[in-house]
């Protein structure tokens, strides 16, 4: 055996350790302290930091379903979790993207089937949180300079959005769970029901904006780099009433859209 | 080997809860350490924050998760994040730990102590020099407290640095509160550990506050630093002059006001501890 293969066979078994006490006895005879209880109790430390640290990096990409599930559900959620979607990547703020998928299988009561909705607006959240501040390549316009652009350029423009925006088609109303757990927010009558939703990042704090079916057509069209024209007959062929202009103010506010693309 | 530190005074690391008093105007510190992950992202807050204090303190980056001590090869892409943000931030210091992180299966998020071998300084020495190949620069790396040690142990964990240092040109960033937090749960003998540091190799120093279990002392960074670690910097100070030394605290983070309190005592001692300034300094 070489002495990396040492080390590798070392790591391994504090790795195991790690994740079952009852592994402890296989270190008993490489480790110190020498009282058996006592490394018993030594190496508990460092099981306790490992899955603290997990817990405190999901609670904190998913405050919302955390408070909704509670803290020994929640708990039991990260240790399973963490089994299952183990990652080289030491970079916590990267840890739980597999959340949303994992809790739809993990929570087996349909009654909780909203969790895994609820998830992915979470951690669409969490990495807005993180998104570049403008897109690259690209000038951001004013309310003074898209007026000049005139309409005729702007229906032929192909629109450059805020790197931070995800657009999300979800099969619950995630979008009314979580605005029920921001300040003075209230539980929705229904969660049963589809909903849609733009996460956006105006300046520093990432938010929600409800959508309606045509305008997360419209919006997923313009991101992927339609004509404005080509994104709202999209919008129209869903619903021939929707309200271009309210949308587009919408998003301009919330700064979703924020130039023409150069490309 | 040069002086690898380009940082003076005391610093104080810079937290989310205390981001508006930073904004608001620079406290009354000479520099400020974060831990480089929190600020991987491609943009946001966090690091608009950072490159605002930027504009009026050095900062010391402190990195986490890069395991170098993993027997499972270095994940490139974290330190191509880490070399993005040196870029990006211009750091004064880069620093990491005598630590490991990661098996093949997975990130364990935590600073696991190393085998003090031969074999682990081979290891160490390759990643740190792989560490600071792909940087360009220089780093420092920090001793960790420990709640176990390896019966194959050859050497003491300052010996280790020090052999690490002279094979890769690193330096060292010393954690007194570490040593003493050894000392207690292994009873390793902290000055006899400083004794082992040449003065120069030491870059920065980590002042922190433990924990006294009945299991071990914990070295939770959740507390006002201890007597006996102030006693220890004391004597730290007197072998390694007014080295640069940061007030780290991550858990129960106080009101910024406690931070600067220490930082003021950390200071007091620094000048204590600096010659009187005259001929010698400016002749060079």
């Amino acid at each position: 055996m070489t002495a990396r293969d040492t080390l590798e066979a070392m790591q391994q078994a504090f790795v195991s350790a790690l994740d079952d006490p009852a592994a402890d006895a296989a270190l008993a005879n490489q480790m110190l302290p020498a009282e058996a209880a006592l490394l018993h109790e030594r190496l508990g430390l460092y099981r306790g930091n490992v899955r603290a640290a997990r817990r405190l990096a999901l609670a904190n990409a998913y405050p919302v379903l955390a408070a909704l599930t509670g803290e020994a559900y929640f708990e039991a959620l990260a240790l399973a979790y963490s089994r299952a979607h183990l990652s080289r990547d030491a970079d916590l703020n990267r840890f739980g993207a597999q959340l949303p998928e994992f809790i739809e299988r993990y929570e087996t009561d349909t009654r909780y089937a909203y969790f895994g909705d609820v998830a992915r607006l979470e951690w669409a959240l969490h990495g807005a949180a993180y998104a570049a501040d403008r897109p690259a390549n690209v000038a951001p316009l004013n309310a003074q300079q898209w007026q000049a652009l005139g309409a005729e350029r702007l229906a032929q423009a192909r629109l450059a959005v805020h790197p931070a925006c995800v657009a999300l088609a979800l099969r619950f109303d995630a979008v009314a769970v979580w605005r029920a757990h921001q300040p003075g927010g209230v539980w929705p009558a229904r969660v049963e029901v589809p909903s849609w939703a733009l996460v956006v990042r105006p300046q520093w704090r990432p938010t929600v904006l409800a959508h309606t079916h045509a305008a997360h057509a419209a919006f997923l069209a313009l991101r992927d780099g339609a004509t404005l024209d080509a994104a709202l007959a999209q919008a129209f062929h869903i619903d021939p009433a929707f309200d271009f202009g309210g949308q587009w103010r919408t998003w301009i506010e919330a700064g979703a859209i924020v130039g023409v693309r150069s490309d | 080997m040069s002086a690898p530190s380009a940082l003076h005074g005391v610093g104080i690391g810079l937290r989310l809860a205390h981001y508006e008093a930073f904004i608001a105007g620079p406290p009354e510190v000479d520099w400020v350490e974060v831990h480089s992950e929190n600020y991987f992202g491609d943009g946001g807050y966090d690091l608009h924050v950072l490159e605002t204090v930027r504009r009026d303190l050095p900062v010391s980056l402190h990195g986490v998760g890069l395991g170098l001590g993993s027997a499972a090869p270095l994940d490139t892409a974290h330190l191509a994040r880490l070399a993005r943000l040196v870029e990006r931030i211009e750091p004064a210091v880069v620093s990491e730990h005598l630590s490991w992180g990661a098996s093949a299966q997975g990130a364990l998020h935590d600073l696991l102590p190393m085998p003090l071998t031969h074999a682990s300084l081979d290891h160490l020495s390759a990643r740190v020099s792989q560490m600071q190949d792909a940087l360009g620069r220089s780093v420092l790396i920090e001793n960790v407290s420990a709640y176990v040690r390896f019966r194959g142990d050859t050497c003491s964990e300052a010996e280790f640095l020090a052999a690490l240092a002279q094979r890769t040109g690193c330096g060292v960033l010393l954690d007194v509160n570490n040593l003493y937090v050894n000392q207690c749960n292994h009873g390793e003998d902290a000055l006899a550990a400083m004794a082992v540091l040449p003065p120069q190799i030491v870059g920065e120093i980590h002042l922190a506050g433990h924990r006294v279990t009945p299991v071990a002392v914990i070295d939770d960074h959740g507390s006002r630093v201890a007597p006996a670690v102030w006693s220890l910097y004391e004597a730290a100070l007197a072998r390694f002059r007014s080295t640069p030394t940061l007030i780290e605290w991550d858990t129960a983070l106080p009101a910024l006001d406690v931070l600067l309190d220490e930082a003021r005592l950390a200071r007091e001692c620094q000048t204590k501890h600096t010659p009187v300034q005259g001929a010698v300094e400016r002749r060079s």
